[in-house]
């Protein structure tokens, strides 16, 4: 069965990672909508795919032909266009992280979605990637306990790999602003930002391990943009260092879980091409280097494919999860923030 | 010209043996390279040798030692060289990978991982630590520390303001010497992989570079570095370090109140 899509949002998130992974999943879905917020982009989008345009969601959601809903709007609207999508009776909405910018504002939106019993789905990518099921399962049967968790982030221009993907005009692949981090509320606001919008791709995964969230220990904003955050959950330290360089070699983003026996990386593609799951690779004490096996599929797809999978068979959606994974990156963002401010 | 060598370790007298140009047994440490192990207060054993009158010491992969005696240490050795052999901290590979960063930017970020069983995590975050001083071109200062239970987190920060993340905790598998990776976060990236053997490699536009592996053993290194020092080829500044690096490490590991 095809599933009609209507993506709000026409920045390069669309234009380049869910325009290009919704053409590699065949029949499943078809864009047929595509909204923007006043920038006027939408039409070209829609026109590569068939689909229609608009500005504004209201068109969208009247949009008979509109099933399933895909939320690629900036953070602060996410929470508002879940409730608006199931409002309008769609059948599905797939999110991007995060589906609050607040924990009042994720729990209507996941409450409104559980009582109307419409399955959503976030774009966690890291967490559907096939790498991370592999992770778990190595974790589980011989790791031992988790020490410590590590993620390490130096995140190329995403313009480079945009190319890669699609053909965006000049005017759509803009430039990073640089904040002025001197200044305490910036750096604070910037952490907090990071940290949902950025730090978000491996939280769940981060949760996964050490669910409980306690406190934070260090928080700094990092030049030009970046964090060094280190934080503590269920006794295990925690440490998140990222950030955007200008230029120089491809993206890092690595997830090490160092057990009581062993090192697991997690060394994840860079962002928005299609370049297979995760490598993970172990290291034990003896010097024994065991690399797994790639899998030609990336997190990208898999999250849509989870979603036209709900969608087909009416699996249970695991609501309390979502919820708990957006109550934990908010919780750790507000601590961040609150730390660098009380230090200011 | 052959320098007496004191070495009570078979390792150390077989790297006599590979410096059959340089180095020569001796049974005296008067006037002698003296090599001290360094397990136990192997600290006192380095002022007993100097007493004794030997020319240079070398510590021998050197376990923790309380900050207060490496300060003690400094002011008893005087001009006497001492050099220090720390395997996750490789003075030949921090030669190698200075060169190769001594012409980029500082970093803007560092991220340290350290595990090592509980008996040695001291020793190998201190070796942590001083790899993060070597890739920030700078000494450290302490932004922020917690410690419990045998694990930390800590925030550092060089004098040319480069953020020095650090996570270590206690891994009973963790190889001997413990497990270190110290990763650059730049345009180049560096990134130090030490346990059993230490594994550099730096990533830029143009690609990955391994650097090669060494075969040399860190007792002949350390032998070569000492002889060198005393015929006035070479500076040391290992106890130097080694105070810089314990200190940090030793407050990092405090348990917070």
């Amino acid at each position: 069965m095809t599933f009609g899509v209507g993506i709000i949002g026409a920045g390069p998130g669309v234009a380049a990672l869910h325009l290009p992974t919704l053409a590699r999943l065949g029949d499943a879905f078809r864009v047929v909508h595509v909204a923007d917020g006043g920038s006027g982009r939408s039409t070209a989008l829609a026109e590569r795919v068939g689909a229609r345009s608009s500005t504004g969601i209201e068109a969208l959601m009247a949009d008979r032909e509109v099933e399933v809903v895909a939320i690629c709007s900036p953070p602060d609207q996410h929470a508002a266009q879940i409730i608006a999508a199931v409002s309008a009776g769609k059948r599905a909405v797939f999110c991007e992280k995060p589906i609050g910018t607040t924990i009042a504002e994720a729990e209507e939106a996941v409450e409104a979605c559980r009582r109307a019993g419409v399955p959503l789905v976030v774009g966690t990518n890291h967490y559907f990637d096939p790498a991370w099921g592999r992770a778990k399962h190595h974790l589980t049967a011989s790791g031992g306990p988790v020490v410590s968790i590590s993620v390490t982030l130096a995140l190329a221009p995403n313009t480079r790999y945009h190319e890669l993907v699609t053909e965006l005009p000049d005017a759509a692949t803009g430039g990073r602003g640089v904040p002025d981090l001197a200044r305490p509320q910036v750096a604070a606001g910037v952490v907090r930002q990071l940290l949902t919008g950025l730090a978000i791709h491996d939280l769940p995964l981060v949760r996964d391990l050490a669910p409980r969230f306690e406190r934070v220990v260090f928080a700094r904003a990092l030049a030009p943009l970046g964090y060094a955050v280190g934080f503590v959950a269920g006794g295990i330290p925690v440490q998140l260092t990222t950030v955007m360089v200008a230029g120089g070699g491809d993206t890092l983003w690595r997830l090490s879980v160092a057990t009581a026996a062993d090192r697991l990386d997690v060394s994840f593609p860079p962002p928005f091409v299609h370049a297979g799951g995760a490598r993970v690779r172990v290291r034990t004490a003896d010097g024994r280097d065991t690399i797994y096996a790639h899998d030609p599929g990336d997190g990208y797809v898999a999250e849509w494919r989870a979603l036209a999978e709900l969608l087909d068979a009416g699996l249970p959606v695991e609501y309390d999860e979502l919820l708990d994974d957006a109550r934990y990156a908010l919780r750790l963002a507000e601590a961040a923030a609150d730390l660098m401010g009380a230090s200011a | 010209m052959t320098t007496p060598v004191h070495a009570v370790l078979d390792a150390y007298r077989i790297a006599v043996a590979e410096l059959p140009g340089s180095a020569v047994a001796s049974r005296d440490a008067e006037g002698s390279v003296v090599v001290v192990p360094g397990d136990g207060a192997w600290w006192a054993a380095v002022v007993d040798a100097v007493a004794a009158g030997a020319a240079a010491v070398v510590v021998a992969k050197p376990g923790a030692a309380p900050i207060e005696a490496l300060d003690a240490l400094a002011s008893v050795a005087g001009a006497v060289p001492i050099v220090v052999e720390r395997p996750l901290l490789r003075a030949d590979v921090v030669t190698q990978v200075g060169g190769a960063v001594a012409g980029l930017p500082s970093p803007g970020a560092l991220a340290v991982e350290c595990h090592a069983r509980a008996h040695t995590l001291a020793a190998a975050l201190r070796d942590a630590i001083g790899w993060a001083r070597v890739l920030a071109g700078a000494p450290l200062t302490r932004r922020a520390e917690q410690s419990w239970g045998g694990r930390a987190l800590a925030l550092l920060e060089s004098d040319r303001g480069t953020a020095v993340s650090v996570v270590a905790a206690a891994q009973p598998g963790a190889p001997i010497l413990g497990r270190v990776r110290v990763t650059t976060i730049a345009e180049s990236r560096v990134e130090v992989d030490a346990d059993l053997d230490i594994v550099v490699a730096i990533t830029d536009a143009g690609g990955r570079r391994i650097a090669p592996a060494r075969f040399e053993s860190t007792e002949r290194v350390a032998l070569r570095r000492t002889i060198a020092a005393l015929r006035g080829r070479g500076q040391v500044s290992d106890l130097a370090d080694l105070r810089h690096d314990t200190a940090l490490a030793e407050a990092l590991l405090t348990p917070s109140a």
